[in-house]
């Protein structure tokens, strides 16, 4: 089930973009967001975890941003911030949309300071701002349906998780 | 003792978690800022990854094509009215073009020229979708090596200049918009000023805010009509001469005061573009 999630997730960040224009504020990040979903089916096996963010962040490299190996570094960064999160966290709806505002946030920042230091693009905290703004519509919309989809799933299919 | 252990591996940490992140920035700056040829596990991925995606887009798209279409449908009139009254006009254009052609012909065999800078074979191109990056201006098509397509050739829609080819793999290719801020080297364009006349500039940049693009290093002497238009010259490697790149919506001098810089509208809507033509350009070699 996770990697049918990761790559469904993956493909659908793709099609919705593929959809939208680029100055909408519906930007999708859906693969990033797959890991906050599927974390607690991992039954703490963190090191699956970070290295399937890993793999996840490589593949996003290649085929959506032509870059090498700025989203795996980034997305390995992310699974350790959420392993970190959780623990003191609950696993319950509130805390994902939570926990997916951080890490979203916290993406832009990282992926917008890379990409400032190397002048690749111009040092505008707005443009930052509206990054993140931009990404929370579409994002929240995935997390609110997923969220209670996998719930149902791993019920339905007696999926061990952690709580 | 072991205090001092301690503060030595914490040191250690600090240095080698600093070489890599400036490694990955050097790694990063590198393949954002170069046009680099796509190794063959990339080319592999992607080409496996985006053939998936295209099949499981195609139904998605044509959905999006018909609420395009059924949106449009108070405008088709006004269009049908519009088209109508330029119909007469086409026959004479047609004519016109076909004596050009054939003095174009005699002429070329005349000064023993095998081919010139407008010169072209098309391919032409569907758009799988656009780069996640956010700031990245590109798009990827879904003809690459195997369909003939190399770097660094022009690609054009129906309304003018999009931008090149910038990576390859063998069934697609990635283009890399003129609204692109890491658009290396200068574009060499002209102004019509007026029937035949033209001025010369370079295209430097664009403004996404304004959405217009800047030409700069235009002659001071010359008084450029608004809405002239702004087509490639064609000298260069990369783009063949006479494309349209936009019009002219605004003119300034630089801040030297010794040549005029002006912003160009787009004549290209980024955003609403699906199928491109992908221009092979023929050169003389002599």
């Amino acid at each position: 089930m996770i990697i049918v999630f990761f790559i469904f997730s993956f493909l659908l960040e793709g099609i919705v973009y593929s959809c939208i224009e680029t100055n909408s504020i519906a930007i999708p990040l859906f693969s990033l967001l797959s890991l906050v979903l599927i974390y607690p089916y991992f039954n703490n096996k963190n090191m699956y975890f970070i290295t399937s963010s890993l793999i996840l962040g490589f593949f996003y490299d290649i085929i959506y941003t032509n870059t090498l190996f700025m989203n795996t570094f980034t997305f390995g960064i992310i699974a350790i911030l959420i392993i970190k999160v959780f623990t003191y966290l609950t696993r319950n709806v509130i805390n994902t949309y939570l926990v997916s505002l951080i890490v979203l946030a916290f993406y832009r920042v990282v992926i917008f300071l890379f990409l400032a230091l190397i002048q690749a693009i111009e040092f505008n905290l707005l443009n930052l701002l509206y990054s993140i703004t931009n990404s929370l519509l579409m994002n929240t919309l995935y997390i609110s349906i997923f969220y209670f989809l996998l719930y149902a799933l791993s019920s339905k299919l007696k999926i061990k998780k952690i709580r | 003792m072991k205090y001092k252990l301690n503060k030595k591996n914490r040191k250690y940490y600090i240095l080698v978690i600093t070489l890599f992140i400036t490694l990955l920035l050097g790694i990063t700056a590198y393949s954002i800022k170069t046009d680099r040829n796509l190794t063959f596990i990339e080319k592999s991925i992607r080409d496996t990854v985006l053939t998936i995606g295209k099949v499981i887009n195609a139904p998605f798209k044509s959905v999006k094509a018909k609420w395009e279409i059924f949106m449009e449908k108070e405008d088709i009139y006004i269009k049908y009215k519009n088209l109508l009254e330029r119909e007469n006009e086409i026959g004479q254009y047609e004519a016109r073009i076909k004596e050009l052609e054939k003095e174009n012909v005699e002429l070329k065999q005349l000064a023993e020229i095998d081919s010139s800078l407008t010169d072209f074979e098309i391919i032409n191109a569907t758009i799988i979708y656009r780069d996640n990056g956010y700031w990245f201006d590109t798009l990827v098509i879904d003809r690459g090596a195997s369909s003939g397509i190399k770097k660094n050739m022009a690609v054009i829609s129906s309304n003018g200049l999009v931008g090149y080819i910038s990576t390859i793999s063998n069934f697609t290719s990635t283009v890399k918009l003129l609204t692109n801020s890491q658009i290396n080297n200068k574009i060499s364009v002209k102004i019509e000023i007026s029937k035949g006349k033209y001025s010369y500039g370079l295209l430097t940049g664009y403004n996404s805010d304004e959405n217009t693009y800047l030409i700069e290093g235009i002659s001071d002497y010359v008084d450029i009509p608004m809405n002239a238009q702004v087509t490639t010259t064609g000298l260069g490697e990369r783009f063949p001469s006479g494309i349209l790149i936009g019009n002219v919506k605004s003119i300034t001098t630089d801040s030297f005061d010794l040549a005029k810089v002006a912003y160009v509208k787009p004549s290209v809507e980024m955003n609403d573009i699906s199928f491109v033509r992908v221009l092979k350009r023929k050169v003389a070699n002599k």
